[in-house]
This record gives C-alpha cells, structure tokens and sequence, in this order.
C-alpha cells in the first residue's frame, strides 16, 4: 500500500506537523518528517514505525534530497513563518517540478506567492479553524449529517450516503443541460454540486447548469442510486438496444 | 494577556489623580492665575479711582460745612457723603474687580464698565496706564481661555467619560438582543467565526481584550464589541448569555478557553458551547467542563491540508463544503419548528424549488432516520431538519416561505 501511494515529506514537526503525519499515517502513507529538534522527531517517530526522519535544516537542498525530495509524490511544508513555508517551496519545486505541495499560509497574501512557487493548495490555520467551528455551531445537523452519512464506518449495505458520478466520454448528457437530462426526473436523485476537470466546483446546480464529459456528479443516497444516475449518464448513442424509447424520451427536449 | 480588571466602566479610571495629573490641571491653574493677576490689576486702578472720589467728596463736605445755613437739599446731600465716607470700600473695590476680571476673561465686555471706568476723575497718566492695563490683560486672558477651552473640549469628546457614554449605549443595546451568539476572542479564528455568523443575519456579541475590533470586523451590522480583559460571569451577563443561542471560545490560551466553558456552562445550562481545544487532551477535558464540542486547532489545519491527498474526493469535499471561504454556498440546515404552517404538507405540495430555489437533497427526522433525495410525497412532520446546500439568502427566502400562515379555503 505505501509503496503505491508513494511517500509524503513533512518538513517542520510542530504540532501540526504531528496532526498531518497522524493523518497521514493513518491512511497509509509512508512519511519521512524533517525537523531541527531530535526531540520532536522521537516523538514523530514513535508514532508508527511507518516513519522516517531526518535532523537538520530543510532550508539546505542537502537535506531535502537526503530526505528523499526527488522521489517523494507530495511535500507538507507546515513551518511557523510564511517566508521560510514560501523559500522551501521554492527550492522544493525546483529540485523535483512533480512533487505536490501542501503549505500552510498564516496571511492571505503569503497564500498568493506560495501558489506562485508551487504550491497546489494552501490553508490559512484561522481559517480553517474559524469556518470548522462556526459550521458546528452554526450549522449541527449538518455536522450529524455528515458524520452519520459519511464518515461512520459501521455502514450496512444500501445505507444511503456520499455518491459520485463521473460523465464518460461520449456521454449524451455531455453538452446538455441538467433539466434536459433531467436526472431528478429519472431517478430521484438530487445532485447538490458539480466538480468540473478544471478543479471548480458548483454547488446546487440548477436546470440551466450545463454538463460536460468529466464532470463529477455529487450527491447523496444510496448505492442503488449510484448504478441508476450512472447508467443514466453512461447512455452514449440513440442506436441500438431495448431502452432506445426511453432515451427518446429522455432527450427529447434537444431533438 | 487577559488580566483581571473590575466589570464597570468607571472602576477603570483613576479618578481624581487622573484629573490632577492631566492638562485639566494645568488648565485650572492658569485659569485661577490669570485671575488672580486681573484682580490685582483692577484692584490697583479701583483702589486709585475710590481714592479721588472719596478727597473729592471730603472737599465738598467741607464746603458744606462751611455754609452757615444750609438749605434742606445740602443738609441730605451732607448725610449722603458722611455716609459713604463711612462705608468700607475695600469690599466694594474686590467685588467690582471681581466683576471686570470676570467680563474681561469671558469677553463678555459689557461696553460700559470697563471702557468708561476711567474716564471719570482720573488724570490723563493714569488713564493711559489704565488702558494699557486693559490691553494686555485681555490679551492674556484670552490666550489662557483658549488653552483652557481646548483642554475641557478635548477631555469630553476623547475622554473616559464619552467611552462610559458610548458603553452604557452598547451594554444597552445588547440586553435587547436574544437568540445572540457570544463569541470569546475576536482575533484569528475568531474574527473568521464572527464573519460567518453575520453573515447568516445572527447578531454577534465579541469579547476580546484588545480595545477596539479588527478593522474589517468594526463597525459590521449585527456585531457587539466588548472590550474586557477576560470574559468573567459577569461580563457573560452583560453579554446576555442567559438568551443567547451559543458561546464560542476561542482564546489563545487553553486555560482561558476551559474557564470560560466552565463559567459559561454554569450560567446557561442549554446554550450550546463550542470551544477551541489547544494541546493535547484538552478535548476531554473541555468536554468535562460542559462544552457541546471541541476542535483541535492543528488537527483541524492537518486534516484540511491533507484532505486533497487523503481520500481523493469525498472528504475533500466536505472538508471544501464546510470550509471553502471562496464559495458563498455551504451546506446549511433548517429545522421545522413545532408550531410551523409547514407541518402536514408533502414537499410537492409546498414546491420549495419553484418558490425560493432552494433544493431539499436530504431531511433529517427527530429521531435518527435519514431520508436522502426525499420525494414530492414526503411529509414533513414537526422537527425535521431539512439539508441544503444554498446561500443565506436563499435560505432566508425558504424560512420566510415556511412560516407563512396556512391558506385556509374559506378566505
């Protein structure tokens, strides 16, 4: 399993340097930590035995290639400063151009220069903190919602719960708009947001949102309406087979 | 930071060592000097003027007495002189230099007194000594009285006594809202915590030891700002915790975020408490102290960070439907109150998309069961809570549509 997922550097081991490698070692990830303190680093490592570490200044590219950087698939930056988060980023970025970069950004104009250097997402910590907690106290149910649905893991078969639909190629929904693949007409089904190639997402799409091949259809239900939304979506031709009248009906509007 | 400091607003000032210590002081002082200096003066020149009136009224009884019958008229005007000769004029004297010093200062100047006040029975010198008197003195006094009047001026508009004003007004304005939600600590998280509640149209009470707000937070509609050092029982009350809907901590420190809970568990049995749990094992113990529930600051970071690298897609999107600050939209819920107009329709029959837009894609009854993707035939029964993913306008427009009164067919 780790060797497929490829391994992840994490590069300060505060604490949350040690929530990311929690998080990260619990979904199997292999993880090399690099810090300055030995005493943070014994603490990382006794973790999981799944973890590496390596003493020394992440602001040297010696240390950085000596961690593994060139062969590593993502890299945490998760130092206290912006400016060094963004001169690591930098230097990462230009030792290995494919690594991904996850970097923590206390300012929301150091956010901007990291994405410049390479950065593929940031997170503010007050942000992300500040939105966690007024969604729980805002917003509880949700919060049950999502837990009982999604994240719980005693789960029976054709419990309802997190869905998603891709539109393959060739797909007739392709190019049509959801009220003329009517989807919740068909099958019941309430699409609550749409996670196109380019990496945006539309929440609450109405019948006006047009479709394109690629798009992911998210919503909530069952594994059943999982199969119907994507058989619906895998109908690529009106040529051939017994649910040729249905398609009829179904894209008449464009006809 | 959060030091301990008394509740009102006028238990901070020091008081009279405040007033002495200030310009006021000096103000003052200059005042009483320049008053002193123009009785004085004018006791100089009145003392002189009283001086030639009274030998010139000695000569004349003289000449009185000199006459050997005197008619009826100079026997009385001989009584009136002898009478106030005999008068003490030294008061007279400090009450009319009083008065002068008193137009002069104010520059009330009534026109005759002091201008015509040497023109009888002085001699030319002393009248030119008299101007120039005059002259100067008004000079200086009015130098002082600008000092002076720039001093109080500036102490009643940028003094405490406009901020105990201005407290009063907001601790009023505060005891009339309910449904409220308190947060503790406007900086960082908090500032964020306080946006997204406005922006659901829910007034906000912050309390922050700084003194005034985070610039983008000032002067927001429905958002109270206390400046306390620490959020103790009594500014919890002040900040109406008895009728707000729930409390956020989310203080620097550990130990202010857990007295805070536990202050405010006390307080409010039933307000809903969220609290920032900072270092390890703090959710238990905040958990302990009545908070509803508790987020670890860094695992929060940790997992938003790693959310994209983690299951590929749907964490990532419920970590981005909670915490995307770029979208307007969130997942957002609204619960069927008991007495509702609502209850007993099926959702075909209340057809929310047409009316507000809003789509319902799962309801949540009272008890545990979910329905996903509820049909036009659902019925929607008293405490159901309906889940969207719309804007607050939207889900403002739904609220509004629900508590319409039922159509009768008899109206």
């Amino acid at each position: 399993m780790t060797a497929d997922k490829g391994f992840c550097i994490v590069s300060g081991a505060g604490e949350t340097g040690l929530a990311v490698v929690k998080e990260l070692s619990d979904h199997g990830f292999g993880i090399t930590v690099i810090d300055r303190d030995q005493d943070s680093l014994n603490q990382v490592a006794a973790m999981s035995e799944n973890i590496n570490t390596v003493i020394g200044n992440c602001m040297s590219d010696r240390i950085l290639k000596e961690a593994g950087l060139d062969k590593a698939a993502a890299l945490f930056t998760v130092l206290p400063d912006d400016r060094s988060n963004v001169f690591l980023c930098l230097s990462a970025s230009r030792i290995n151009p494919e690594l991904k970069i996850y970097s923590i950004a206390s300012d929301p104009s150091a956010s901007k220069k990291l994405m410049l250097v390479g950065a593929r997402r940031t997170a503010n910590p007050n942000t992300a903190e500040g939105l966690r907690i007024s969604s729980e106290i805002l917003r509880p149910n949700v919060a049950r919602f999502l837990n009982g649905l999604v994240y719980a893991t005693d789960r029976k078969e054709g419990d309802p719960g997190y869905i998603s639909m891709v539109i393959p190629e060739g797909s007739l929904a392709s190019g049509r708009t959801m009220g003329d693949v009517g989807i919740h007409h068909h099958t019941g089904v309430i699409v609550v947001a749409i996670a196109s190639t380019n990496d945006s997402m539309q929440y609450s799409p109405t019948a006006a949102t047009r479709l394109s091949e690629g798009d992911t259809l998210i919503a909530f239900g069952t594994e059943a309406d999982r199969n119907s939304v994507q058989s619906l979506l895998e109908e690529k031709s009106v040529s051939g087979g017994g649910s040729g009248k249905r398609r009829l009906r179904l894209f008449g509007k464009s006809r | 930071m959060w030091r301990r400091r008394g509740f009102s607003g006028f238990s901070r000032g020091k008081g009279l060592s405040v007033l002495l210590s200030s310009k006021i002081a000096v103000a003052l002082t200059l005042l009483i000097l320049v008053m002193t200096i123009g009785l004085a003066g004018f006791m100089v020149f009145t003392t002189h003027r009283t001086g030639i009136v009274q030998t010139n009224l000695q000569e004349r009884l003289i000449e009185l007495e000199a006459v050997d019958s005197p008619s009826e008229s100079q026997l009385s005007e001989k009584t009136d002189i002898e009478m106030e000769l005999d008068e003490d004029t030294f008061l007279g004297q400090l009450l009319l230099s009083a008065y002068m010093t008193s137009i002069t200062i104010t520059t009330v100047g009534f026109d005759d007194v002091v201008r015509d006040y040497a023109y009888e029975f002085m001699d030319e010198q002393w009248r030119r000594a008299y101007n120039l008197w005059v002259t100067l003195f008004v000079i200086l006094a009015y130098l002082v009285i600008l000092y002076v009047n720039a001093n109080f001026v500036a102490y009643l508009v940028g003094s405490r006594l406009a901020e105990a004003m201005k407290r009063r007004n907001l601790l009023k304005r505060i005891r009339k809202l309910s449904g409220h939600y308190i947060v503790c600590g406007c900086t960082g998280a908090g500032s964020v915590v306080i946006r997204e509640i406005i922006r659901t149209g829910v007034p906000v009470v912050g309390i922050d030891s700084e003194e005034e707000p985070e610039p983008e937070l000032h002067k927001r509609r429905g958002f109270y700002f206390l400046s306390e050092e620490t959020p103790d029982e009594d500014v919890l009350i002040n900040a109406g915790i008895a009728r707000a809907r729930g409390l956020v901590t989310v203080m620097p420190e550990a130990s202010q975020n857990l007295y805070t809970t536990l202050t405010a568990r006390l307080l409010n049995p039933h307000i809903r408490i969220i609290s920032s749990a900072i270092g390890s094992e703090s959710e238990e113990k905040l958990a302990l102290v009545g908070a509803d529930s508790s987020f670890n600051p860094a695992v929060t970071l940790g997992r938003n960070l790693v959310s994209e690298m983690i299951s590929t897609e749907t964490v990532d999107f419920l970590e981005k439907l909670i915490s995307d600050s770029t979208q307007d939209c969130r997942m957002e819920e609204y619960t069927i109150n008991e007495g509702s107009s609502s209850v007993g329709s099926t959702l075909g029959e209340l057809s929310l998309g047409r009316r507000t837009g809003v789509r319902i894609f799962a309801i949540m009854g009272s008890g545990d069961e979910t329905t996903c993707n509820p049909g036009a035939d659902y019925v929607i029964k008293a405490g159901d809570v309906l889940l969207t993913i719309d804007t607050p306008e939207n889900l403002a427009k739904l609220a509004k549509v629900m508590n319409r009164p039922k159509r009768r067919w008899w109206r």
